[in-house]
């Protein structure tokens, strides 16, 4: 059995197929994003791992193609993940047309380079997350979550625990305690994946900003005044007790109308 | 509050009430309309209205619902009720007097499975009592699972009732009903009252 240790840690492209068709033959220098596999089978699997961003497929024949379009269309959903076909355009044809009519597929032609792919998934991946988040709009479940931009680190898209800290006047040592995570790593790294995960409930508490005209004053007040719903401990003692998620339950439900 | 086995047996002793009249709910326009801002600030319409909105107390909870329960409809017996029961349940009625814009509107409901909490022999026969009933259930100072979520889901199990009729916690005066709507049995039926079907022309108004 194939193992599926990358070459790279840093790479999250995983490619498949003739490699000159995309770079070219003069390119020798490897770019450290791209991670290229010998076997289809190594290529499907990768496709599946959380780390890896999008699939390329370098082919020149569309028969290989067709024959792959089958597993690949069965899988592309589950793998949610940009698949781009680089080739010459005779590869597509009435076989392997139904590939292309999916939003996560798209095709380049040959010697496109490695840089014009990266910039074709950082594209398509900017699409599917905007349809993503349409979507979840339409059908109501994305609130607004414009007040709470300012606890997300812009560049990682992640909440940021200084932030969160900052915004409930939580001492960070006290946060990281009610989280449960050390207070070193808050420090180091203080908006992981896992730290992001953990803030979540604090996020939809501070999406009430909205209902107090993004009035972080008042919303401090409202942390510390005592609450009939929470038989009238403040909120912040509520979370205090680990509870954040009770917190961030009354608010959903003071924006769905909910009554007591 | 009876728990347990005592408790479905006290529920199977006890006859389920009618009640056919009108019943009113308040939400906010925000949630209604989904209302979210465009980026430039703009309040913008994401879904059509769902007057008969169901799924928030699985999200959230609600008195007589665990977070995950069962769909239902929270309502109050008069627009007044409906009104400062969600008012006191807006969250930030502590640091903010001014709701924001609210639509009030009533259910035609015909139920005939209703256990009513009001009844003067009823909590007793279950152990409870109105107090214990109108108490906070969010939060507990002592951990323990709220008594109104413990009968909420014996009621759900029993299948014997569609509808809880209880004494409002925000007005003294006031009842409201919760009602499962997946519980509701042939001829019990809540629909929004729109005589002249001004919502329904609105909405072919608006288009698919």
């Amino acid at each position: 059995m194939k193992t599926l240790e990358k070459a790279d840690e840093g790479s999250d492209i995983v490619a498949f197929g003739r490699r000159d068709l995309v770079t070219g033959s003069r390119v020798t220098q490897r770019n450290p994003r791209f991670w290229w596999v010998s076997d289809i089978k190594t290529f499907y699997r990768a496709l599946g791992q959380a780390d890896v961003s999008a699939g390329v497929l370098a082919l020149e024949e569309s028969s290989k193609l067709a024959a792959f379009g089958t597993h690949i269309e069965a899988h592309l959903s589950a793998w949610g993940k940009p698949l781009i076909v680089v080739g010459t355009p005779k590869i597509i044809g009435p076989a392997t047309m139904r590939l292309f009519g999916s939003h996560l597929v798209k095709y380049l032609p040959t010697h496109v380079g490695e840089v014009g792919v990266e910039n074709t998934v950082e594209v398509m991946r900017h699409i599917a997350l905007q349809h993503a988040v349409h979507k979840l709009h339409q059908k109501g479940i994305l609130p607004d979550t414009d007040s709470t931009k300012l606890l997300f680190n812009p560049k990682s898209q992640r909440l940021d625990f200084k932030k969160v800290a900052g915004l409930f006047g939580i001492a960070e040592r006290r946060l990281a305690a009610i989280v449960d995570v050390l207070p070193t790593t808050a420090n180091k790294t203080p908006d992981s994946k896992v730290i992001h995960e953990k803030l979540l409930p604090f996020e939809r508490i501070a999406r009430g900003l909205s209902e107090l005209d993004d009035d972080q004053d008042a919303f401090k007040r409202w942390l510390n005044t005592p609450n009939p719903e929470l038989s009238n401990a403040t909120p912040l003692q509520v979370i205090e007790k680990g509870k954040a998620d009770v917190v961030a339950d009354m608010v959903s439900a003071a924006s769905l109308g909910q009554p007591i | 509050m009876l728990e347990g086995t005592a408790l479905t047996a006290a529920l199977e002793a006890i006859d389920p009430a009618a009640f056919n009249g009108p019943l009113f709910r308040c939400v906010s326009l925000r949630a209604l309309l989904g209302l979210k801002n465009d980026p430039g600030g703009k309040p913008v319409i994401t879904r059509d209205p769902d007057f008969l909105y169901a799924d928030g107390p699985i999200k959230v909870g609600g008195r007589f619902t665990p977070k995950g329960g069962a769909p239902c409809l929270y309502t109050g017996e008069t627009e007044h009720t409906a009104k400062v029961e969600k008012r006191q349940g807006a969250a930030f009625h502590t640091v903010r007097r001014k709701p924001g814009i609210e639509v009030t509107y009533s259910l035609e409901a015909t139920l005939s499975a209703v256990l009513d909490l009001t009844d003067r022999d009823v909590p007793g026969k279950l152990e409870t009592s109105r107090s214990e009933i109108i108490e906070p259930w969010r939060f507990r100072t002592d951990g323990k699972v709220p008594p109104t979520h413990v009968l909420g889901s014996a009621v759900v199990a029993s299948k014997r009732f569609s509808a809880i009729r209880y004494p409002s916690a925000a007005n003294p005066r006031g009842r409201c009903i919760v009602i499962f709507i997946e519980l509701l049995n042939p001829g019990e039926a809540v629909a929004l009252a729109d005589e002249d079907s001004i919502f329904h022309q609105i909405m072919s108004m608006a288009g698919p």
